[in-house]
């Protein structure tokens, strides 16, 4: 209700304009409300749209994570078959070429490809195809070239070796790049990842021409991924084992010539005390037997003792000299010290002198620095000549030679003596010193030289590299 | 008297002492097997002196053949080996004496001034120990077969089982069979006792 109030009263007139102002006013408010109703309505409207869309939105996002979550899970799931068919191979048979074959195998078959093929990167930078991968002929090979690959280079094959690109690409999309890439290969798609075995970069491997009719998935991509990290890791297993095989292979082999050089080396030691003992034998002890019959003689009445005297003293200068020779063949006095080396070799020629009576000639020229296996290996191939002339050759003239030479030490012998027929010497017992010159020089990596002919002479030349004394 | 002996300084020793005994006198002296017999068959020497080892055979091969050609010749052994096996080899040969040679200043003038007058150094004792040893080594030898001869005689100069199974041609078991009856037989079980059973039996030097 409206009203308004006059002292003086209103006319008719009055009342009804203002009843009709009464009913404006009234429509006036009603049409306002109407109007507010109508506004709430629309923002309820609008609200509830905003709802609609946002559970719409919602209802997509869980759709999308459900397939996503379900690729993931397949994906997972081939990897898995990935890893278990290299673990698999790993395991069958020694040879890598077979274990290569059954691995590309098992990888198409997971990816869906009709080829897989593992590229190595060799010591060169070049990537190359490993032959031999299941379904991929020799004419597939041979249109590949290898391919420079390094970690500062931009192209398609280093990325993927070194920087862990996932290559994926099929006719008709991708760029100019992928599509030369195939057009290259001649395949319809492919996808490359990398071959690698922990930070260790093997190389890449690769699926062609999918068995899918949409190509290869992203799935594809990542189940290569794995079978190749896990490759890489068995790769390098197997690698070992066959390098381990070598390497057992080789240690036997070294083994079984140790076995033969330590049969040799008993053999030889043997060899020498019986040597020691025939001259022991042979010559000092006869020397001393001798030398007692002749002081012997000093009690007989009739006995010229002065001459017998002379002949005992003689006698045991000798004795001394042989064996003093016997004691310098067995352990050579100075050969340690500093400087000892060529005195040593000296004393023995003088010692040779001394027993032949012969004129020697010698030519000495050796490096200073020479390790002591060496110079005793040298000096006993010396020796080993030159008591060869001492006890064979009644030698009036001997020449001398040892001079460096080719990394090594040269020797030769030489003397004007009986000689003899070297084929027949050979063969015959109780001339082992011949056969122990060679053995030495043998041994020791180098060679030995007998010539001679009978009543002219024998030469014995050697030589002996320094590198390899330590054997 | 003739002195059989390859090594020549000693020759010329003995030949001196003995020169200076008023009694005696060397008529030569020979080097060899093959030369002693020769020798001795030329110059007729009524005692030989001879050393047991020589460059192509024993002191015992020259005698037997020296004693063929002149059987009254008396021998003397002069030598370095000391084994039972020489001394037996030397008493069958018809040795009177065996010296050896680091009491030859000592002994031989006397030895062979008793040898001369038909005496021997050979005690009836030493004959018989000797001859006691001889018996046991050969009934010690009639017991092996002569393959098992073969085998001891192999395994004394150090072959492996393996190696005599490969140089006489048999299997590594037949040897290893060889090998377990020389042990129940002579009681040679390892290759030590192997070694001195085979020098006692003189199957090797």
């Amino acid at each position: 209700m409206i009203g308004v109030a006059s002292p003086s009263g209103f006319t008719a007139m009055q009342q009804r304009t203002f009843a009709i102002f009464a009913a404006q006013v009234a429509a006036a408010l009603g049409a306002a409300q109407q109007y507010e109703r109508r506004q709430q309505m629309v923002d309820t409207l609008v609200n509830l749209r905003a709802d609609l869309d946002r559970s719409e939105k919602q209802r997509l996002i869980s759709l999308e994570r459900a397939r996503s979550a379900e690729r993931v899970e397949r994906a997972h799931e081939a990897s898995v078959d990935a890893l278990l068919a290299v673990s698999r191979h790993a395991r069958t048979g020694p040879a890598l070429s077979e274990f290569y074959r059954r691995l590309t195998r098992s990888i198409a078959e997971l990816v869906a490809a009709n080829k897989v093929l593992f590229w190595k990167l060799d010591e060169d930078g070049l990537l190359r195809p490993i032959r031999g991968a299941h379904a991929v002929g020799d004419e597939f090979i041979a249109r590949l070239y290898p391919v420079p690959c390094a970690p500062d280079r931009d192209d398609l094959a280093s990325r993927v070796v070194f920087h862990d690109l996932m290559f994926r690409a099929g006719r008709g999309d991708g760029s100019r790049d992928d599509q030369f890439a195939l057009d290259t290969l001649k395949v319809e798609d492919a996808i490359a990842v990398p071959w690698r075995a922990g930070d260790e970069r093997l190389g890449l491997v690769a699926a062609y021409d999918s068995r899918r009719s949409e190509g290869f998935t992203r799935e594809d991509a990542w189940v290569l991924q794995k079978a190749g990290l896990a490759a890489g890791l068995v790769w390098q297993l197997k690698y070992a084992q066959t390098d381990l095989k070598k390497t057992v292979e080789r240690l036997q082999r070294v083994d079984a010539a140790r076995q033969v050089l330590l049969k040799n080396v008993s053999t030889a030691v043997d060899k020498a005390h019986k040597r020691i003992a025939g001259d022991l034998h042979d010559d000092a002890l006869q020397k001393l037997t001798a030398a007692e019959l002749q002081l012997q003689r000093l009690h007989e009445p009739n006995g010229d003792g002065s001459a017998a005297l002379n002949e005992a003293r003689s006698l045991l200068a000798e004795t001394e000299e042989a064996l003093r020779r016997l004691l310098f063949e067995v352990r050579p006095p100075a050969l340690e010290i500093p400087g000892g080396f060529m005195a040593t070799i000296r004393e023995r020629i003088r010692i040779l002198k001394s027993v032949t009576g012969a004129e020697v000639e010698t030519e000495l020229d050796l490096p200073d620095e020479l390790s002591y296996d060496f110079r005793s290996m040298l000096f006993r191939q010396l020796t080993e000549a030159l008591a060869n002339i001492e006890k064979h050759a009644a030698a009036t003239q001997i020449k001398i030679a040892l001079l460096a030479k080719e990394g090594g030490i040269r020797g030769r012998v030489e003397d004007n003596g009986r000689g003899f027929v070297v084929a027949e010497r050979d063969r015959l017992p109780g001339h082992l010193g011949l056969l122990a010159l060679h053995e030495r020089a043998l041994l020791a990596g180098g060679w030995n030289k007998v010539e001679s002919e009978p009543g002219l002479g024998t030469t014995i030349e050697f030589w002996l590299p320094i590198a390899q004394a330590k054997v | 008297m003739l002195i059989v002996e390859d090594h020549q300084v000693v020759a010329e020793g003995l030949a001196a002492l003995i020169n200076d005994q008023k009694d005696m006198s060397v008529v030569g002296s020979a080097v060899s097997v093959a030369d002693s017999i020769v020798r001795a068959a030329e110059l007729k020497p009524d005692l030989v002196l001879i050393d047991f080892r020589l460059t192509d055979g024993t002191g015992a091969d020259a005698a037997v053949a020296i004693r063929q050609v002149r059987p009254d010749t008396r021998l003397i052994f002069l030598t370095r080996e000391d084994s039972d096996a020489a001394r037996i080899a030397a008493l069958e040969a018809g040795a009177s004496a065996f010296i050896h040679k680091s009491r030859a200043a000592q002994d031989v003038v006397d030895a062979i001034r008793t040898v001369a007058q038909g005496g021997t150094l050979f005690t009836p004792r030493s004959i018989a120990q000797l001859l006691n040893t001889r018996r046991e080594v050969e009934a010690q030898l009639e017991r092996l077969t002569p393959r098992e001869k073969e085998v001891l005689r192999l395994m004394a100069e150090g072959t492996s089982s393996r190696e005599i199974a490969s140089k006489l041609g048999i299997s590594y078991t037949t040897v290893r069979t060889h090998i377990r009856s020389l042990g129940s037989k002579l009681g040679v079980h390892s290759k030590l006792e192997a070694i001195v059973k085979a020098r006692e039996l003189a199957l090797v030097e």
